[in-house]
């Protein structure tokens, strides 16, 4: 499953990348990810659970502040 | 072997596993629980004249502990160099029945500041009950401001091979600062 990115920068090595996604309740999360991960502006993360239309998704990697799951809209929102 | 969500998920829902409050479902990770900061903590004054000798015969902690003095998130800021005692807001209880003793670890968002959360003590016996103490250092060179309720730690689970032959009954059993 890919969620948007609303920001792409440059990473602390050049193999990743720092992305912020934006959670539900308008809130946002930061984290580094390998490059790989993001595609067109996605990024991969797992699903891994679901409630009143929102998704939880394991992220990746441990966000900047500690989350390794958050709740996400649907991407076809 | 470590307990991966959906065992410690099972875990929790019969009873192997308590914690309290329960952590909700984004406080999971694949391989693990995360735990929050409780609101107050405890520091070491830094004039204390008489030197601790923790091998020596009649050494009690308890003596030196009175020396603490208590600290509140997020008043209380942690400078570079820094130590302080804090606990988890949660309330873990491994019943030795369970076969399943813990781990509590660092989290690499907080690491990557410098911080750590134990001072080579991540061991949680099976049998424990209590708040989990952290003997947290900052170890880098920002001043790091922790606020209560925040994801300070992470637990891991582990299975063990057989029953321990009584339950866990040292000296921190029930541990809790707040």
């Amino acid at each position: 499953m890919k969620i948007k990115c609303t920001d792409i920068s440059f990473g602390p090595t050049p193999y990743e990348a720092v992305v912020t996604i934006g959670t539900v309740g308008g809130e946002s999360e930061e984290l580094v990810v390998d490059r790989d991960l993001v595609e067109d502006g996605r990024l991969d993360v797992a699903p891994v659970g679901r409630s009143n239309g929102h998704i939880l998704v394991e992220l990746p990697r441990e966000s900047a502040t500690g989350r390794w799951r958050v709740w996400v809209d649907s991407p076809d929102d | 072997m470590i307990l991966t969500d959906r065992e410690i998920h099972l875990s929790l829902q019969h009873g192997h596993i308590k914690i309290d409050p329960p952590p909700g479902p984004e406080a999971f990770s694949s391989t693990s629980v995360d735990l929050t900061l409780a609101p107050k903590g405890s520091i070491w004054p830094t004039n204390l004249s008489v030197p601790v000798r923790p091998g020596s015969v009649g050494y009690s902690y308890k003596t030196f502990a009175t020396q603490q003095l208590p600290v509140t998130f997020p008043d209380y800021a942690l400078e570079p160099g820094s130590f302080c005692l804090a606990w988890t807001r949660e309330i873990l209880d491994l019943p030795i029945s369970s076969r399943i003793a813990a781990r509590v670890e660092g989290k690499s968002s907080l690491a990557r500041l410098g911080l750590a959360v134990h001072v080579t003590a991540p061991t949680i016996h099976s049998g424990f009950k209590g708040q989990i103490q952290l003997e947290i250092a900052n170890l880098g060179p920002l001043t790091i401001v922790l606020d209560p309720g925040m994801r300070i730690c992470q637990l891991i689970f582990e299975q063990t091979i057989g029953t321990p032959e009584a339950a866990y009954r040292g000296a921190f059993h029930g541990q809790s600062g707040s």
